[in-house]
């Protein structure tokens, strides 16, 4: 049975294709990906360059933050730009957080395109290009005296005299390395890779979850601020993830259990830390009550809907409850992936009867006699 | 996976099946009837939910009429009088109804198929 049809006729098994599909129509498209390599690379060799006064603090590291760095991008909802978080990490700074901060954006006033590109931001240099998509470039130091790899010290314009502590590198390989469970597992199973357009190209179950949370919250809160940050919800996700293989099954045991660690954090909120740096609070917009309980009536909202997906009979009611939660358009084409996929079953005779007509792709029952639908159109 | 059964009689010469079929766990359940009269070619009905046009209007495809999907060519001989209904017709008409389903969530029509040279109505 080939691996690619086997569960397309149970409830998960099509929950899993679909919820897939989902993520891969919500992925930066080829010519977004190019832009922003091309842009990323030009931008990199410019502040890295012997020339560059950033280039007397020793080697310099460039390298991406975010969602870029541990494969969660999304597309944006409402906005056209799309970004880029980077880092500029130099190995030793003597001088004060915002000489840093104006060294960067003194490197970026020497090109003549990108002087005129350039928006000071909290801790970051932005540059905004022609058709929207950003860059944000942060400046920092290797920290100083701490022994965990890719600590890094950061300026902060509402503190100008403290080092902020991160470690955005830290953060990608922890995030990977809790990813790879699953994948792990997936392969020593099957022993086999997945085929890539079952697996929204070789994506692990973990970073699918994470999209698709964040695509959820895109489509619940617009552009209002009072929507979670994108860390907070993958930090959380990937510190509760147990390595559960289905797409499907692993959304919601992941909302469960934040689910009752908010119920169980009361009357606190929950704190999410930089599991690298536990100076770093990633919740702390959450000191806001407001806030808060903004991300907890949506946590629970989003989760029940999640669940409601397991019990809903009619492919186009299934569709149209994806589609309140992730997207009309883009639940749509995943429905109709589905029926392709379905139909390439069909055609190598992977499509068998179970019992007075149930359809089955796993397996067993016997095989359907060739047909082909005629008629006319009512 | 429920097991959904079937009640046959024959009336007046003619067998007539009414029964459930939900075809996969994430269809929706309906009442079907099929009728076979021997020499003849079986047909079938979707009782209920009907069968619904999309909401921009476009007929439901692969159908003889309003509630009567066509899901097999006879000019090809697909079935057969030897064929028994549980395994030929249940199970095509049950992929014929996923197909519907998909195609009021999408538009798209993706079980394949052959036109039939009349437009509707022009049977």
């Amino acid at each position: 049975m080939h691996p690619r049809f086997d569960r397309l006729s149970t409830r998960v098994g099509a929950l899993d294709f679909l919820l897939a599909e989902i993520v891969l129509a919500l992925q930066l498209t080829n010519t977004q990906v190019a832009r922003m390599e091309s842009a990323y690379r030009a931008l990199a060799a410019w502040l890295e360059h012997p020339d560059s006064p950033l280039a007397a603090y020793g080697p310099i590291l460039v390298y991406p933050q975010g969602s870029a760095a541990i494969g969660t991008t999304v597309r944006p909802l409402l906005r056209a730009e799309f970004d880029l978080d980077f880092v500029i990490e130099v190995a030793f700074f003597p001088g004060t957080p915002m000489e840093l901060y104006e060294l960067v954006v003194e490197r970026l006033q020497q090109h003549r395109t990108y002087a005129k590109m350039l928006e000071r931001k909290r801790r970051c240099v932005r540059i905004l290009y022609e058709d929207g998509f950003h860059a944000d470039a942060l400046g920092s130091r290797t920290a100083v005296g701490v022994l965990i790899p890719g600590s890094i010290e950061v300026p902060d314009r509402e503190t100008p005299t403290l080092w902020k502590g991160s470690n955005p590198r830290g953060f990608a390989q922890w995030f990977i390395a809790r990813s790879r469970e699953a994948t792990e597992a997936r392969f020593l199973a099957k022993a086999q890779p997945l085929p890539s357009d079952w697996a929204a190209e070789a994506k692990t179950v973990l970073q699918r979850i994470v999209q698709l949370a964040k695509r959820g919250r895109d489509v619940a809160f617009g552009d209002r601020a009072a929507a979670p940050r994108s860390i907070v919800l993958t930090t959380l996700e990937a510190t509760v993830y147990r390595g559960e293989l289905s797409v499907y099954e692993a959304l919601v045991e992941v909302l469960d259990v934040v689910a009752s660690m908010i119920e169980q954090a009361r009357p606190y909120r929950l704190v999410v830390l930089n599991p690298m740096n536990a100076e770093e609070d990633f919740s702390e917009s959450w000191d806001d009550p407001t806030a808060y309980s903004a991300f907890t009536a949506w946590l629970f909202r989003f989760r029940r809907e999640v669940h409601a997906l397991r019990n809903i009979e009619g492919i186009e009611e299934l569709t149209k409850a994806l589609g309140l939660l992730f997207g009309e358009d883009v639940s749509k084409q995943a429905t109709h992936r589905y029926q392709k996929a379905l139909a390439a079953a069909r055609s190598a005779n992977e499509v068998r009867s179970l019992g007075p007509a149930i359809i089955t792709t796993g397996g067993g029952g016997h095989p359907i006699p060739r047909n082909h639908n005629y008629g006319a159109e009512y | 996976m429920e097991r959904l059964g079937f009640a046959c009689r024959v009336v007046r010469g003619e067998l007539v099946c009414l029964g459930d079929l939900k075809p996969m766990d994430i269809t929706a359940r309906y009442r079907v009837e099929v009728r076979l009269r021997a020499g003849s070619r079986p047909r079938a009905w979707v009782r209920s939910p009907r069968l619904q046009r999309r909401s921009s209007g476009e007929p439901v495809p692969h159908t003889w009429g309003p509630d009567e999907p066509c899901f097999y060519y006879p000019i090809a001989r697909e079935w057969m009088p030897n064929m028994a209904i549980s395994t030929s017709v249940l199970p095509w008409l049950g992929l014929w109804l996923i197909h519907y389903e998909g195609w009021r969530a999408t538009g798209h029509w993706e079980g394949g198929g052959v036109a039939h040279r009349a437009a509707a109505g022009g049977t």
